[in-house]
């Protein structure tokens, strides 16, 4: 039996990322989650009684719902132990120079003034629970954009959050998005009015440093009619021993005519359960362009959703998922066409080395009644051994005829054609190999800002020795 | 009835007792017959004289290890425990050791006033290096009948067996029918589906591919009409090295109809060298239809190749056109790129009469839906 020698990919360069800063947390909520814990959160936030009465039935509906038992295994998540609320010593800063010192350094660690400074209109870092720094280009504000951290937004814009947050992702909708109705904290507040176009994306970065503590960021984002957006989400956490959860919400609005691109890159510790709820509604001609690269976290349960709701509505969702040893990444996009002549765009791929688990699942309904619709989906999974699993699950649900539909999907390893043509070329084996691995993950690097497509590409470090196969 | 096959029918009579219904969140109910367990069902059976197997009911059937599957199969398993052990017909034929069976052993199913219930039991193995070919055919007589079917296939190594499995059952009719397969080295099956009746249709084919070199090729064609409702489920084990397999359903969905595409294609850390692909195309012919495809890779082995496609969509315009600048009605035209699109399993059929007879009732069936 011969021995086939593999293509070597590097794991992830995890060393920036796991350093652990002291525990120096001003507060830290009892463990575990009681109406006393909720009220305390709400209080020391001053949030309006609203807020509060919603945090609680939400609280309640939590208690009501069982842990999921499809998909990944979340027996190792122990909910009476993550304390839910940790507020950093420091309270929201203008200027990087006022964040303080040991909080910033982990953030300049991490690159994110740097990114600033290279012309990004505004960044927004979450360290633990509160957002720590936020700033937004004088031009922008001038235009009437909000960016600003959800607790403001909840005082200062209470009529638009009031009418938007949690209407996308209710807290019934499922136990983890109930807990974060519960207990949310931190997040981005994003309004763009009527024709504004930013031009330079918008950034956040997530931390999660103290141990057992869980994430619960809720990002809002209103695209009103006519404007464009980019915004850009990554996350990371160092790793600890006691689990760690994630369970944060995006809710997206692109009203008529507006465009929202959506990038994230979540990098989280190999411990953490990553349980993160996204969803879309797209207006009358919007389109929202995904961008989502998952390589980090232990489980991984993420399947950001698009509702095309106006006619002509588009929505583009361009995902890589890495697996390597020890991690279940149970990911997809869903995508619900409620309106005529709408168009969705689904490319995904995934790679699974080393013992990983990469699940794709995949949701592409079509409505009664959305006639003209057209939807291509497209999944392809790269094994690098056979110790790894890689699936593929992709659902379509059409109610009408008069649409047109594609699925695809390829499992494998790397096309034989494809080599020969290069090397056809003068091109070596081992550089073709190389090229087609890169060229399987291009379509999402080439959309991310260069730190993370930098960061990417090293990720995929190709030795190449022999073919997979 | 052979003595093994009793006790056979009593243990699995037991486990019957235990299971429950299961709850069919797509087609709607439970599968359940509507109606007390028949004792008899009807059937005829010809070919079984050739010399080169042996043929006969499935309660003659001495051989115990043929009845045993120990394996996960079947659309549920209170269904196929059902007809394990509560079977009123069925067939047992078995090609012998390198010899090739000229004629198919075709089994015919009526359901009719005296017996609006089958449940039939079918055991069917071709020994190494055979060939053989059977036909499954489900026929209705007067509606409101109930089928609900097992086979059990058996390749062994470099044998081929080729299966047919045919209902036309009328519009009030349950089909249900669960059909598993292990294919041993250098083995192929071959197995078309045809289903263009009943109104609750569940099927499910397992096939294990569990011998190095073992292949399997499905062909399936449906028709939904009226308020029809198909669920489709095809599952294939890619067990031993380089194995291949492929899965190519096509169908037409009218009216109110509904179907329900499932293909599993599961690679098995060990199945180098496997190739595997499932197709499902679907035309759809009225705003009113729904059409859901689940076509799933699953893969614990990376030097393997596993592909597919699902795609559902009107008639091709352009094909539409091009018929109708020729001089067709699009009445016509329609129905011709239909039946083009189910012809290479049409014409797959073994016997000339079988063609012809469901040459006619797509052909009525089209006429009339496409009025």
């Amino acid at each position: 039996m011969e021995n086939k020698k593999r293509t070597y990919v590097e794991d992830v360069e995890r060393g920036v990322y796991d350093i652990k800063d002291k525990d120096n947390a001003a507060y830290r909520s009892k463990a575990g989650l009681t109406e006393e814990i909720i009220r305390d959160i709400s209080a020391k936030k001053n949030e309006p009684e609203w807020m509060t009465e919603f945090r609680l039935k939400s609280l309640a509906i939590y208690n009501s719902k069982p842990i999921p038992t499809w998909g990944a295994d979340l027996s190792g998540l122990d909910m009476e132990h993550i304390v839910t609320y940790v507020r950093p010593n420091t309270d929201m800063k203008q200027t990087w120079d006022d964040v303080p010192e040991d909080i910033k350094n982990t953030f300049d660690r991490l690159g994110i003034p740097k990114a600033e400074r290279e012309s990004l209109a505004g960044v927004g870092a979450q360290y633990d629970s509160e957002v720590v720094y936020h700033s937004i280009q004088e031009s922008l504000l001038k235009k009437g954009v909000v960016y600003t951290d959800m607790e403001t937004a909840v005082r200062e814009h209470e009529d638009i959050v009031k009418e938007y947050f949690m209407k996308l992702v209710p807290p019934s909708d499922h136990k983890f998005a109930a807990l974060h109705g519960a207990v949310w904290s931190g997040g981005s507040f994003v309004y763009v009015p009527e024709g504004v176009e930013v031009d330079i994306p918008l950034q956040s970065y997530f931390r999660l440093n103290a141990p057992g503590a869980g994430q619960f960021e809720h990002t809002l984002i209103v695209v009103e009619k006519g404007a464009r957006l980019h915004f850009i989400e990554g996350c990371s956490a160092p790793k600890y021993d006691v689990a760690n959860l994630h369970a944060g919400c995006v809710e997206l609005f692109v009203k008529e005519d507006a465009r929202l691109r959506y990038s994230t890159i979540e990098n989280w510790s190999r411990n953490m359960y990553n349980l993160n709820t996204k969803r879309c509604v797209v207006d009358r001609n919007g389109m929202i362009e995904w961008v989502s690269g998952s390589f980090g976290s232990k489980v991984s349960m993420l399947y950001p959703m698009s509702i095309l709701r106006g006619e002509g509505a588009k929505a583009e969702f361009t995902g890589v998922t890495f697996a390597a040893s020890g991690q279940h990444l149970d990911t997809g996009s869903k995508v619900v066409h409620a309106a005529p002549y709408t168009t969705s765009n689904i490319n995904t791929k995934s790679i699974s080395k080393d013992g990983g688990h990469a699940f794709y699942r995949g949701l592409m309904r079509v409505a009664k009644g959305a006639h003209h619709c057209k939807s291509t989906v497209s999944c392809e999974s790269l094994m690098l051994d056979n110790r790894s699993k890689s699936d593929t699950v992709p659902i379509i649900e059409l109610g009408n005829d008069n649409i047109d539909i594609g699925h695809e999907a390829k499992i494998g390893r790397i096309s034989d054609n494809a080599i020969f043509y290069l090397m056809s070329r003068g091109i070596s084996e081992e550089e073709a190999k190389a090229m087609i691995v890169r060229g399987f993950v291009e379509p999402l690097t080439k959309e991310l800002p260069l730190e993370y497509a930098v960061e990417l590409n090293r990720l995929i470090n190709l030795e190449f020795e022999g073919s997979i196969g | 009835m052979s003595s093994i096959y009793e006790t056979y029918r009593s243990e699995r009579a037991e486990a019957y007792g235990k299971l429950s219904f299961p709850v069919w969140k797509r087609l709607g109910g439970d599968g359940s017959p509507a109606m007390a367990i028949a004792p008899e069902g009807s059937m005829i059976l010809s070919g079984d004289g050739q010399a080169a197997l042996a043929a006969g009911p499935v309660e003659m059937l001495g051989d115990r290890a043929a009845l045993e599957v120990s394996r996960r199969y079947g659309v549920s398993e209170k269904h196929t425990a059902l007809s394990e052990a509560y079977s009123n017909c069925g067939l047992a034929a078995s090609a012998k050791a390198g010899q090739h069976a000229g004629e198919p052993v075709h089994g015919i199913f009526t359901l009719d006033g005296v017996h609006p219930m089958a449940l039939d039991h079918n055991v069917v193995a071709a020994e190494a290096g055979s060939r053989m070919t059977v036909v499954l055919d489900y026929q209705d007589k007067t509606g409101g009948g109930y089928h609900n079917g097992v086979a059990k296939l058996h390749v062994a190594a470099g044998a081929r067996l080729d299966v047919f499995i045919l209902q036309d059952l009328a519009a009030d009719s349950t089909h249900i029918q669960s059909t598993v397969a292990v294919v041993e080295a250098g083995g192929e099956m071959r197995l078309a589906s045809i289903d263009l009746g009943g109104g609750t249709v569940a099927t499910d084919v397992t096939v294990y591919l569990e011998g190095d070199g073992a292949s399997c090729a499905i062909n399936g064609i449906y028709l939904g009409d009226g308020s029809r409702k198909l669920d489709l489920g095809y599952n294939i084990f890619h067990v031993g090295r380089h194995t291949e397999s492929s899965i190519l359903v096509k169908g037409a969905l009218l009216d109110e109809s509904r179907k329900v595409f499932r293909g599993n294609l599961k690679f098995e850390k060990g199945c180098k060298g496997a190739k595997g692909s499932e197709a499902e195309y679907a035309i759809l012919l009225d705003e009113r239809v729904k059409a859901d495809a689940i076509p799933a890779l699953l893969c614990d082995e990376d030097d393997v190749s596993g592909e597919h496609a699902a795609s559902a969509g009107q008639v091709s315009s352009g094909q539409l056109f091009y018929l109708m600048s020729r001089g067709l009605s699009e009445r016509e035209a329609k129905k011709l790129i239909i039946h083009a699109s189910f012809a290479p399993v049409i014409d797959s059929l073994p016997d000339p009469a079988l063609k012809e007879r469901i040459e006619a009732v797509l052909e009525r069936r089209l006429v009339h839906d496409l009025r």
